[in-house]
């Protein structure tokens, strides 16, 4: 075998080696620090127990009428009800959870919008959020994504 | 009118067909008059799309609510730049923008070579019509921008987002637009000589410039996009590694691969087959970025604009990977390097080595973009990735990266002996060294990836000033020229050279301003009036909260001073006074949005958000954040650019030539000229 080829084969391998390295580390790191499980609300109404103090994100749509301010300061709670398209525990879709954050919101947190609040349920059934994204309801993410992607 | 316009992108499907049948017929006949043919085939799409878009444009300006596209993205009380400007509002306007800017460049690149690459042109041409073909046949059959509501029209649209109407979101569109279309052109280049087997650097040489250009936009339209998250949003940062910031992420790297590595071919005649390769990855990044925050494969955090087109930029990649390669393969023999390493110390493997870099961090992007979709795929539960999970890797990426900037451009070709290394890198490593023990152990900063990027900063920058030094003292010994005049001519003679180790600087300032992030401090605060809240150095002093309402919204604002604390936190001189405000439009839907109040610095920003407030006792609740180093991003963005345009400015000729500083001259203007422009841009938010 001539030396480029060896060279040529050398590099494959050092480009795979290091690429299933990549993969398998991000992949199976069963409880890496950067992994957030995701889960619709309804996964979290249906088993509290085993979600309680879990730190996860959870996903769902603000309840019309619940975002409750208190005044003067960036304290918020409201509920929120699972996405429909994404339910699969039935029994608890039309139900809804508390969640309690406190932190400025994103301009496109308003009522019904979808958002995405990371935390843990508390022991008291409330979940604290420490992180909220909003998705918007109307076309300005959208807008966005669509002019900034071509 | 709209069905004009319709009827103009019909005309110009026809007229593509036309181009590359005649290209192709024109060169396997060898009929040159046919293939001249073809290039009118691509003036002729030009004037089509240009007339094409100005319909769009005169729709919107003429409110037509009848076009469904202008019914959906403006409304009749936006001032008539917003009415322009969304044309690139949504998907299909941004298609057809796509595709008449591809085709403003396609005619530049035939008329600039209608004299030389003649061999190439015919399916160089053909790439590019192919391309056009492809967008066209997108527009035209699926994505049509001119559709017109069947039963009556609405009287008045619904408007664009208050958050897109702003000037950063006018300018970061079209900016990255001119660096994704930018990277077409080469890319049809490299088919073309593929396709014809004329493999010499000739064709490189001739796009060199292009790439250059294409490269400048992407970065500032990265940079811009950054702004504009940072001005609008909120959230206090410039970037999230969300899914659409990194599919133009991608496709730099590879660009930025390329653009050094041509030079080894320039020079030694080597890595031609693995230039072919970067050109064509990168353009399929630029497709494979724009299908997947298209297609809904990729789960973002963000809302996507979801829709069907993605299967058809599948389709395309595939087409566009299976031409290419299977080309590259055929050509293989023709693609062998004249030369070969002779030494791991020596330039081309330095470039050889910032090129795995960069393909690597574009490698892993990808990965961690399309990783939540692999874990749902693999493990049937769903995740999410936040900005920590790129962070392990880009982190040390970026470093090396860093450290390469540095290393490359001061190793010699072929090999660099152990006298060059010593002189070439002793006074800078000695500097890295210092810098890194002062950061460290004498002021106890324990961020390790921070104080290693102040450290290589030191490094690269003093091999730039070092190399700066050198040359001009070379001239003023040699051609008995004063300090200034030596250096402009350093300037104008090696423009290339020393234009790229502006853009290197340029560089390293962005990575110090990354650095700083590690410093950032944050703190949520309730304030009554009066009373006041200390970050950082600085003193917040809630003076007032104002109600007003002008018709169009709601505003709420904060008056609040802001105070410098001496060094024993007890003595505050007042700097400024600072208005951080909460808006509420009418229309559309009650969209809120949230005005940042800055006061910056080039050490760093004082960052307010007014999240929210009790008129009744007069309390603001205040997000307080302090940004350092924040505005040194963006001053690098702005060597950036001035570099690059040293670094292509035509070398004329010495006789025509009176002064040396006058032959400088464009280039300072220009670049002048652009850094006046982002500045104005930037204080106008101020």
């Amino acid at each position: 075998m001539s030396s480029a080829k060896i060279k040529i084969l050398l590099s494959v391998f050092v480009i795979t080696g290091a690429s299933a390295y990549v993969v398998g580390d991000t992949l199976f790191a069963e409880n890496a620090e950067h992994l957030t499980y995701f889960h619709n609300a309804d996964v979290v109404l249906a088993q509290p127990e085993a979600m309680t103090g879990k730190r996860i994100r959870m996903g769902g749509h603000v309840e019309k009428g619940s975002i409750f301010q208190k005044k003067g300061t960036l304290e918020y709670q409201f509920d929120v009800r699972p996405v429909l398209a994404m339910v699969t525990h039935q029994d608890v879709a039309e139900k809804t959870l508390t969640v309690r954050y406190k932190g400025t919101v994103p301009d496109t947190f308003k009522e019904d919008a979808e958002v995405i609040v990371g935390g843990a349920l508390g022991a008291d059934g409330v979940f604290e959020a420490k992180e909220l994204i909003a998705k918007c309801p109307s076309k300005y993410e959208a807008a966005k994504k669509e002019a900034g992607t071509y | 009118m709209a069905s004009f316009g319709y009827t103009l992108l019909l005309i110009a499907v026809v007229v593509t067909a036309y181009t590359i049948s005649m290209a192709v017929v024109g060169h396997h006949t060898r009929r040159p008059r046919l293939v001249v043919s073809a290039e009118f085939g691509v003036y002729a799409l030009f004037g089509l799309l240009t007339s094409a878009t100005f319909v769009l444009v005169y729709l919107f300006v003429t409110n037509d609510y009848s076009v469904k596209y202008v019914q959906h993205y403006s409304d009749r009380s936006m001032p008539l730049f917003y009415k322009v400007t969304a044309l690139w509002g949504g998907q299909d306007g941004s298609l057809l923008f796509w595709v008449w800017v591809m085709s403003v460049w396609s005619a530049i690149a035939v008329v600039q070579n209608r004299d030389r690459n003649r061999e190439i042109m015919p399916y160089t041409i053909v790439a590019m019509s192919v391309v056009c073909a492809y967008f066209l046949g997108l527009l035209v059959f699926i994505c049509n921008p001119f559709e017109t509501y069947l039963a009556t029209a609405p009287t008045d649209g619904r408007g664009l987002n208050p958050l897109l109407q702003n000037p950063y979101m006018v300018s970061h569109p079209p900016t990255l637009y001119l660096g994704y279309i930018g990277w077409t052109i080469p890319f049809c280049f490299a088919i073309g000589a593929l396709a014809h087997g004329k493999l010499d650097y000739a064709w490189i040489a001739s796009m060199r410039r292009w790439c250059l250009v294409a490269w400048v936009c992407l970065s500032v339209g990265l940079a811009l996009g950054g702004l504009w998250a940072y001005e609008e949003l909120g959230w206090g940062g410039y970037w999230a590694w969300d899914p659409v910031e990194n599919a133009a992420l991608i496709p730099w790297f590879t660009g930025t691969a390329f653009i050094h590595s041509i030079q080894v071919q320039e020079r030694r005649q080597m890595y031609k087959a693995w230039n072919m390769v970067l050109i064509i990855l990168t353009f399929m990044l630029t497709l494979w970025g724009t299908m997947m925050t298209r297609s809904g494969i990729v789960q973002s955090v963000h809302a996507f604009a979801q829709s069907s087109i993605g299967e058809y930029f599948l389709i395309f990649i595939s087409v566009v990977f299976v031409v290419s390669f299977g080309l590259l393969y055929v050509r293989r023999s023709q693609l062998a390097p004249e030369n070969s390493l002779e030494s791991v110390v020596s330039r081309e493997f330095a470039f050889l080595a910032n090129n795995w870099v960069l393909l690597a961090a574009a490698f892993f992007v990808t990965f961690a973009t399309m990783f939540p979709s692999i874990f749902k795929w693999v493990k049937g539960e769903q995740i999410n990735v936040g900005p920590s999970f790129f962070n392990i890797w880009m982190i040390p990426i970026g470093l090396i990266l860093l450290f390469l900037t540095g290393v490359g451009p001061l190793l010699s070709w072929r090999k660099s002996t152990g006298a060059t290394i010593r002189e070439q890198f002793t006074i800078p490593g000695i500097l890295a060294a210092l810098t890194f023990g002062i950061f460290w152990f004498a002021l106890g900063i324990e961020h390790p990836a921070a104080v290693i990027t102040f450290a290589l900063s030191v490094f690269v920058t003093s091999t730039i000033l070092q190399e700066f030094y050198r040359g001009t003292r070379y001239r003023m010994k040699n051609a008995q020229e004063g300090p200034i005049d030596a250096f402009v001519t350093l300037l104008n003679r090696a423009s290339r050279r020393y234009g790229g180790y502006i853009v290197h600087f340029g560089v390293v300032l962005m990575f110090v301003g990354f650095a700083g992030n590690a410093f950032k401090l944050e703190k949520e605060a309730s304030v009554t009036r009066g009373h006041s809240v200390s970050i950082g150095r600085f003193d917040v002093r809630l003076d007032d909260l104002v109600f007003e309402d002008d018709g169009q919204k709601n505003m709420v604002t904060a008056k609040v001073s802001v105070f410098e604390l001496g060094a024993d936190q007890s003595k505050a001189t007042p700097i400024a006074t600072l208005e951080p405000a909460k808006w509420a439009y009418r229309k559309p839907e009650d969209q809120v949005t949230t005005e940042v109040a800055k006061l910056m610095s080039l050490r760093d920003d004082l960052y307010l958000v007014l999240g929210g407030y009790d008129a009744e006792v007069g309390t603001a609740a205040l997000q307080l954040k302090v940004n350092p180093l924040v505005n040194i991003v963006w001053l690098g963005c702005a060597f950036l650019m001035f570099g690059l345009t040293i670094a292509i400015w035509p070398a004329r000729q010495r006789a025509t030539q009176p002064s040396p500083l006058r032959r400088l001259w464009p280039s300072i203007a220009g670049s002048g000229a652009l850094l006046i422009g982002l500045m104005a841009t930037v204080l106008a938010f101020i």
